[in-house]
């Protein structure tokens, strides 16, 4: 007899399931797909259980420092958390600098750290710390999981934390029993706790800030990455044109509005343009949005932007008055607050302000010192930018080559500059440029290295050439701590301590990895080198020699005013 | 006495008070003294009196209290 057509089939699902399952059950509902890490002996129920999960992809890193900023790297392009897991004692150790960086820059990730059993806590078990001690200054949130029941609601609260409000890292600290014991497959939503939605917009101060803009006649917006996160650029854009205002950026906020756009107005602070730095000086009314206007950008607060009055608009309310004094401060999402704002205000024209800033193009005063130079900064980062595709991913480490990369490589896109803003961790590059690659598989990724930085992260090419990621690392090779050895140059007499630094042979390094290497020394190597490592299909180290002695200009002295920048080497 | 005391109430968890004694620590405010009692299984109430800050600071650090995942409740008094 023919069996029946099946109308209706029951399928048992475990309700029940180990610790380690379940951590990987978490993942997987929160929409995770990719995870970087590296094994240990507390986190090892995780990784046995790992090949029965096969939608989770695993990274094998070098060093726990690359698997968080590789999540970095991958949280800003993918636009969702990167997770990264870790095992306890040395591994969460080795986490906490690219944890500290993702908070500075507001970089949701999600930190799994395996800790020791509980009935060894506190007594100083092998490879203990006490990792919530250690983390919480440098995370949004640090849970320690006590119990299995609790697994899947804290770790999909961990992903809200991380996500919410203003994004940050999240570590999930789970105690090795708590990996092995069984609990229900069935828990899930999170215990929704605190009261920390969004409020309302408040109306009162958006009508305020419309009527200040309104009145303004030298108003300028410093855009911060806020304006990214928050996916606000078109209205920033309509919003600086309703305005006519011109739009400075933060070293995070680079591409909010295109380089070539009429309004667009460089960077702000330290590197920044001279122009932009005495338009805020002149401004009467600025309106930032996204930033939490630090040092790098201010220069010497008290002599910040005299004229101005500051509209302040953040999602993170602990940042509005903490650095500068402010007009009229709101606590919002950049999208939002700048809806609002569209909803307020008219079209102004302010052609004598922008008359007076377009007046005040920087000379191009560094072109003669340039044409002294075999290979000058700006034309090598200028060649980069030439032969990368448009929609190329630009990951810049920490130093000289960081400003000249913000500076020269004109961004069109508001998404395509990835850096250690805050923390300006020197080793971030490489390993954030693998996590970018990973989240954006298609798309051309370009890490601009120091040899300084290149030598803290460099064992990650072994990371590249295991999952076969072509990320292109360029090394702007002086052999100095060339920021640094600047700073010992202008501002500490010229006294050079401790700055020179070796690099080993690139090309060889490159080859007993496994992935290819070029070495630039002439101009007319450097498109060739350039041009091939395009084409390469794996990762490629290229070694270019720059001048030894280039500078980064203009440079605001350290606790100086942004009005008093040195422009260039003659002034 | 004079100075302000902050009455918070945090959600018992491990970290919780650590990240609130983090936001004394970082806004200066000289922790005159501190006690926590409790009312109920879920949460503190944490009392923690200041020296005398100045009002921005101590209105920041309220709302850095505020902003702690784990605190449900945060306010200042003048004493
Ligand atoms: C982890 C870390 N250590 C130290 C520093 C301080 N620091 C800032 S820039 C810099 C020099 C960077 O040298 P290099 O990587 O060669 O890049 P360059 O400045 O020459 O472009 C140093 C040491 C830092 N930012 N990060």
């Amino acid at each position: 007899m023919a069996m029946p057509a099946l109308r209706e089939a029951t399928v048992t699902q475990a309700t029940t399931a180990r610790g380690a399952d379940l951590v990987l059950i978490a993942l997987q509902r929160a929409g995770t797909d990719v995870v970087f890490g590296y094994p240990g002996g507390a986190c090892l129920p995780i990784y046995d259980a790992l090949p029965d999960h096969p939608w989770l992809k695993h990274i094998l890193v070098r060093h726990e420092q690359g698997a968080a900023h590789m999540a970095d790297g991958y949280a800003r392009v993918a636009g969702r958390p990167g997770v990264v897991m870790v095992t306890s004692g040395p591994g969460a150790t080795n986490l906490v600098t690219g944890l500290a960086s993702a908070y500075m820059d507001s970089i949701p990730m999600i930190a799994i750290t395996g800790q020791v059993s509980t009935a060894l806590m506190g007594r100083d078990a092998f490879q203990e710390t006490d990792v919530i001690g250690m983390v919480t200054p440098v995370t949004k949130h640090a849970f320690l999981i006590q119990r299995t029941e609790d697994i899947l609601p804290v770790i999909a609260r961990a992903f809200q934390v991380s996500m919410e409000g203003r994004p940050g890292p999240v570590v999930v600290d789970i105690p090795k029993d708590v990996q092995i014991s069984e609990g229900s497959t069935r828990a899930g939503e999170p215990r929704l706790r605190g009261g920390h939605a969004m409020r309302d917009l408040d109306e009162r101060a958006f009508d305020e800030a419309a009527e200040l803009l309104a009145k303004a006649r030298k108003p300028m917006i410093i855009a911060g990455h806020g304006v990214r996160i928050g996916r606000a650029h078109a209205g920033l854009r309509e919003l600086a044109e309703r305005l006519d205002a011109p739009v400075a950026m933060t070293l995070l906020g680079i591409g909010v509005i295109p380089d070539e756009h009429p309004l667009a107005a460089g960077m702000i602070g330290m590197h920044g343009s001279p122009r932009t730095n005495r338009a805020i000086n002149a401004a009467d009314v600025i309106l930032g949005i996204g930033l939490r206007f630090d040092d790098r950008v201010t220069g010497k607060l008290s002599a910040f932007a005299p004229n101005a009055k500051i509209i302040h608009i953040d999602i993170d309310e602990t940042q509005i008055g903490k650095n500068v004094p402010t007009a009229i401060g709101i606590a919002a999402d950049s999208k939002s607050a700048i809806d609002a704002l569209l909803a307020r205000v008219q079209k102004k024209t302010h052609p004598e302000w922008r008359a007076a800033l377009d007046a005040d193009r920087a000379k191009p005063k560094l072109a003669q010192f340039e044409d002294r130079m075999e290979l000058a900064p700006r034309p090598v980062v200028r060649a980069i930018r030439e032969i990368a595709s448009p929609d190329a991913y630009f990951v810049a480490d920490v130093g000289q080559h960081q400003m000249w990369a913000a500076q020269h490589l004109g961004f069109t896109d508001p998404d395509r500059f990835l850096t250690s803003g805050g923390l300006g961790a020197m080793g971030y590059a490489l390993p954030a440029a693998l996590g970018a690659q990973v989240g954006a598989p298609d798309k051309e990724v370009w890490a601009l290295v120091g040899d300084g930085g290149a030598q803290m992260t460099i064992q990650e090419i072994g990371t590249a050439v295991q999952e076969d990621l072509p990320v292109k690392m360029i090394i702007l090779n002086n052999g100095y701590l060339g920021m640094v050895r600047q700073w010992q140059q202008l501002f500490f007499n010229g006294r050079i301590s401790q700055t020179p630094i070796t690099s080993p042979d690139y090309v060889k390094l490159a080859d007993a990895y496994g992935a290819r290497g070029f070495t630039v020394e002439r101009r007319g190597e450097l498109r060739p080198a350039l041009e091939a490592a395009k084409r390469a299909t794996g990762p490629v180290i290229v070694d270019v020699r720059i001048e030894r002695e280039a500078n980064v200009w203009p440079i605001v002295p350290p606790g100086g005013a942004n009005a008093d920048l040195i422009e260039g080497p003659s002034s | 006495m004079t100075g302000q005391r902050f009455r918070l109430v945090v959600e018992r968890e491990v970290g919780a008070l650590e990240r609130v004694l983090g936001v004394a620590r970082r806004r200066n405010l000289g922790v005159e003294s501190l006690s926590v009692t409790s009312t109920d299984p879920q949460t503190w109430n944490v009392q923690l009196h200041a020296r005398e800050v100045a009002p921005a600071e101590a209105s920041l650090a309220l709302r850095q209290f505020s902003a702690l995942t784990n605190v449900r409740l945060a306010r200042i008094e003048e004493v």
